[in-house]
């Protein structure tokens, strides 16, 4: 088709004729799609950690001065939740935790006895049964406390399903009101275009050729706001990776040194934003080109 | 050719009119008519008709071939074609200069770029307004506006020119040029159909006329003019 470079043309064109409300339709749509992208982000990093933490479904189980190790080492072994033991014993429990805060270590030596039990260290093989593991070691005579990283993994899970909420929602909600300001974009581009209109009615062109740069408009928009998200949440996903490298020492414990970095997911993400900008342009347009064109 | 026959239009809206009543035209190809009448008699319904804009209440409507009491919504593009419209408001695009505003006409019909550079150039030359191609609309006077509109009508070389008023915005003393413009098109072999309310051209150029009064046809006869022949 010889019109194809024209029509795309007439559809650029008119982004800038309607300058001030294809402004409008380009921050709502890149806000929308930032918010939407961000919250994805939070989901896929909260799986990562919660996978991370899953590999790390070791238990503490702290033992009473005398309590016999052995026996407990037995009743563990017989648990068909256990999958590996390992012992530590007080002094080896000590130096660990003396390695781990170095700088407080003088206050560890100037202890007259050493404050850590022995301990084993189970990992078992189905964390979903971590509550019934901790129960189960708990009430084994000689046990002194039990330990588990259930509490961090739930919290990581809330917060997994709180931003698949807030997505949803977000998709939802600012995915219908990017709809209709493209939607309202494209009406004032059909008022502003309508005596245009009317002589390409009268001359016979097609409902096709009328509708076509009022698309390429809404995709236009729809694929600006998609590299401007693009480049947002590159800004803000990077910034916020250097606040946990910095502190990496911290948050690696809690399973955050695996979290995803943005060069991993970059064109990806890129491809992602441009394409749902592009369709939810495309969205809105047909909403008012249908609407709004009688042809 | 177009032909209408036992035509009734008429409308819902404002308490129900009759704005055609029982009409039959036939026109052959390559004629020049005429289309008189006072305001609501009927003259911008048959327009409308004859370009598709509304469908018989009953009768049929034949212009170029295609039966347009029955024709399908998407081929109506496509007829749409076959015609050229010139309007009393010129309906030019302000943004779009002389040459442009021509060759729209063509780019929206999906011709090829070769004929846009030959057929433009030709109908401006025809309408004498070669020296004006790169000229924007607001720098043109009525008449140079008028046909420009007339070079748009004819650029794509219609069968059939419905002209609605064309002189009705202009200097009187250009109307005749105007209608000549037209005359000149009309010996190419392309039929016209004028639409005025101006009694003094009509006489003058004589010619076919049908004059519409109510909705109907109440003349339909050739009539000599001193410039008939021009």
């Amino acid at each position: 088709m010889n019109n194809i470079s024209y029509l795309i043309k007439q559809g650029i064109a008119s982004v800038w004729k309607n300058r001030f409300m294809s402004f409008a339709s380009l921050c709502i749509l890149t806000v929308s799609l930032l918010l939407v992208g961000l919250s994805a982000l939070v989901m896929l990093d909260c799986g990562i950690i919660l996978d991370s933490v899953s590999d790390k479904n070791e238990i503490s189980v702290y033992m009473e001065d005398g309590a016999d190790i052995e026996h407990i080492k037995d009743v563990l072994n017989s648990n068909t939740l256990v999958e590996s033991i390992s012992y530590i014993s007080p002094e080896e429990g000590l130096a660990e935790m003396m390695e781990q805060y170095k700088e407080q270590s003088s206050l560890f030596e100037s202890l007259p006895y050493n404050p850590v039990p022995p301990t084993y260290m189970v990992t078992i093989n189905d964390l979903d049964k971590i509550d019934t593991a901790v129960e189960q070691f708990s009430a084994i005579e000689g046990v002194y406390k039990v330990n588990a990283p259930m509490d961090f993994a739930g919290f990581i899970r809330d917060i997994r399903t709180t931003f698949t909420v807030i997505g949803i929602v977000l998709i939802a909600a600012l995915g219908t009101v990017s709809i209709i300001i493209i939607s309202n974009t494209t009406r004032l581009s059909v008022f502003a275009r309508r005596k245009e209109i009317s002589i390409m009615r009268i001359v016979g062109a097609t409902n096709a050729f009328i509708k076509t740069p009022f698309f390429v408009e809404g995709m236009f928009i729809g694929l600006l706001s998609g590299v401007f998200s693009w480049l947002l949440t590159k800004f803000i996903y990077e910034g916020l990776f250097s606040v946990f490298s910095e502190n990496l020492g911290m948050w690696s414990a809690l399973g955050m040194s695996s979290i995803l970095q943005f060069s991993d997911f970059c064109w990806y993400a890129l491809a992602a934003y441009c394409v749902a900008g592009a369709f939810l342009g495309a969205i809105g347009t047909v909403f008012s080109t249908g609407k709004y064109l009688k042809v | 050719m177009v032909e209408l026959k036992n035509v009734d239009v008429h409308f819902k809206d404002g308490g129900g009119v009759d704005a055609l009543n029982g009409v039959n035209i036939r026109i052959e190809d390559g004629e020049f008519v005429f289309i008189v009448g006072d305001s609501g008699a009927g003259k911008s319904t048959l327009l409308k008709l004859l370009t598709r804009e509304i469908a018989p209440t009953s009768g049929r409507v034949f212009v170029n071939g295609y039966n347009l009491a029955k024709i399908k919504s998407k081929k109506i593009p496509y007829f749409r074609r076959s015609i050229g419209m010139i309007f009393q408001d010129f309906r030019l695009i302000p943004d779009l200069n002389v040459y442009d505003n021509v060759a729209f006409v063509l780019r929206v019909t999906n011709k090829p770029k070769r004929t846009i550079r030959h057929r433009v150039p030709y109908v401006l030359n025809l309408v004498k307004l070669t020296d004006r191609a790169k000229a924007y609309p607001d720098k043109l006077s009525g008449g140079e506006k008028q046909r420009v509109a007339i070079a748009r009508a004819f650029a794509s070389d219609p069968g059939l020119i419905i002209a609605d008023e064309p002189t009705a915005n202009i200097d009187p003393a250009l109307s005749y040029d105007i209608v000549k413009l037209l005359k000149e098109i009309n010996k190419c072999g392309t039929t016209v159909i004028m639409v005025t309310h101006e009694h003094s051209l009509v006489e003058y150029f004589g010619g076919r006329i049908i004059s519409l009064k109510s909705g109907e046809v109440v003349f339909d006869d050739y009539i000599g003019g001193a410039g008939e022949d021009e």
